[in-house]
């Protein structure tokens, strides 16, 4: 016990408790019971995803250069879950509101596909995707908090650039679950799910003779408050969270508009007005620009997100733990968090976005975004060499 | 040293997030949107639940 008092980086954990009241007591007091629960929410995601180390980037690379499958099938399961459950609850009432949940449906479209590709392309040059980025930088990552400078302003640019993007062949959005139904279309992603853990787990066991279907779910190290947690708990509490997040604020979880909005809110201070923008002048963005920062529930949840990693990084002892970064890494982290930024615009959110939350609500575009962002990583995971020699 | 850095620099990130809350104030909530409405022919091709940026079937 005394250990793991000494480990735990006190003032760094009261800091995020003292930001956690002050939020919680303003989102009740001034905006909405929704926003505050969407906050919690994002705390819960903060802290699972860093004391499960649950990002997407390292788990693809791993079986891009190495076969190593582990997080990929933890992956691959947490998809196959999502999509059971959020079919029982996407255009039904919610539980904490009147009124109807809706999926994370966006187009399937030439945008998507070059978005896409440039996204996980650009994720193995930064070393993280949209919700590695933002857990790791506010978990004291330095390299990451300049990735998710630059992620802002691709992501502007990307607004900015909307207006051409958009004139892109499109075959508009396609959900799944209107197309064939709630047991159809479940069963159809269920079998492309079962089929793909299938080829991957082979793959890994051609090649690395020590394979293990149950090396995910390995609780040996187990330690609830300073982590590390099991991938696979990473996968279940992430969909609870998702889940939640659709009965709270009405869609599911998305991290990537947020950055947009906060680079044009900033932008705006310097004396450049966005609202101009074509981007900008779409019904949710214009009234996400207009009103208060803390009414986005993307921002809310961001905000959880950061202080519930602040949070898990402080109980682990690992707050800013000092990260090397050199010149090449530098250029890495610059171009890879631009070209995430601008990616995730053209292909509608990131990989949590569009990848997760857009299959788990049936939409096709979360399908396409999945192969071509995985292409796009296979590309960007011999760039990085160049960085991280 | 540059631990409290990092902790200034976030702090000063969420003044801006108060300020902003501050001067714009909330004048309309986006969580409660009525899902029935429909827009326009031009926003409805670029299809998004409100709260991830785009405009599914939503009217502000």
């Amino acid at each position: 016990m005394n250990t793991l008092v000494k480990k735990i980086d006190l003032s760094v954990f009261i800091y995020s408790i003292i930001g956690t009241l002050v939020f919680s007591y303003l989102f009740v007091s001034q905006i909405s019971h929704r926003h505050f629960y969407v906050f919690l929410i994002g705390i819960g995601l903060g802290v699972s995803l860093y004391h499960a180390s649950f990002g997407f980037t390292g788990g693809w690379r791993n079986f891009i250069e190495r076969r190593e499958s582990s997080s990929l099938r933890a992956q691959i399961i947490m998809l196959g879950l999502a999509v059971i459950l959020f079919s029982f609850f996407i255009n039904s009432n919610s539980w904490i509101y009147q009124g109807k949940m809706i999926g994370a449906v966006a187009p399937v479209s030439l945008s998507v596909v070059i978005g896409s590709f440039i996204f996980g392309l650009a994720m193995q040059l930064a070393g993280g995707c949209g919700s590695g980025t933002l857990f790791t930088a506010s978990s004291g990552n330095g390299k990451m908090a300049i990735t998710l400078i630059f992620f802002m302003i691709g992501s502007l640019v990307g607004t900015y650039h909307f207006d051409f993007w958009r004139l892109a062949p499109s075959l508009g959005g396609i959900s799944l679950l209107n197309e064939y139904g709630k047991v159809n279309s479940v069963l159809l992603q269920l079998s492309i799910l079962l089929m793909l853990y299938y080829v991957v787990f082979k793959s890994d066991q051609k090649q690395n003779s020590n394979f293990s279907h149950f090396d995910i779910f390995d609780f040996t190290n187990f330690k609830l408050f300073k982590g590390p947690w099991p991938l696979i708990l990473g996968s279940v509490l992430l969909v609870f969270f998702n889940v939640l997040m659709l009965q709270a604020a009405g869609h599911p979880w998305g991290i990537t508009f947020a950055f947009s909005l906060w680079a044009a809110k900033i932008v705006q201070l310097i004396g450049i007005d966005v609202s101009s923008w074509a981007f900008w002048k779409l019904s949710y963005p214009s009234t996400a620009l207009e009103n208060s920062i803390l009414a986005d529930p993307t921002t809310v949840s961001n905000l959880g997100i950061i202080f519930g990693a602040l949070a898990a990084s402080a109980l682990a002892g690992n707050f800013f733990k000092a990260s090397l970064i050199n010149r090449k890494i530098l250029i890495a982290a610059i171009l890879g968090g631009f070209l995430m930024g601008y990616g995730a615009r053209l292909s509608f959110g990131c990989n949590v976005g569009a990848l997760f939350s857009g299959i788990a609500s049936g939409s096709l575009h979360g399908w396409v975004w999945f192969l071509f962002a995985f292409l796009g990583s296979m590309v960007g995971v011999r760039f990085r060499r160049v960085f991280y020699s | 040293m540059k631990r409290i850095i990092y902790l200034f620099v976030l702090t000063l990130c969420l003044i801006f997030a108060f300020l902003d809350h501050d001067s714009n104030g909330v004048a309309y909530n986006p969580l409660f949107h009525n899902h029935n409405d429909q827009t326009d022919g031009a926003t409805q091709s670029i299809a998004m639940p409100c709260g991830l940026g785009g405009s599914e079937n939503h009217k502000h």
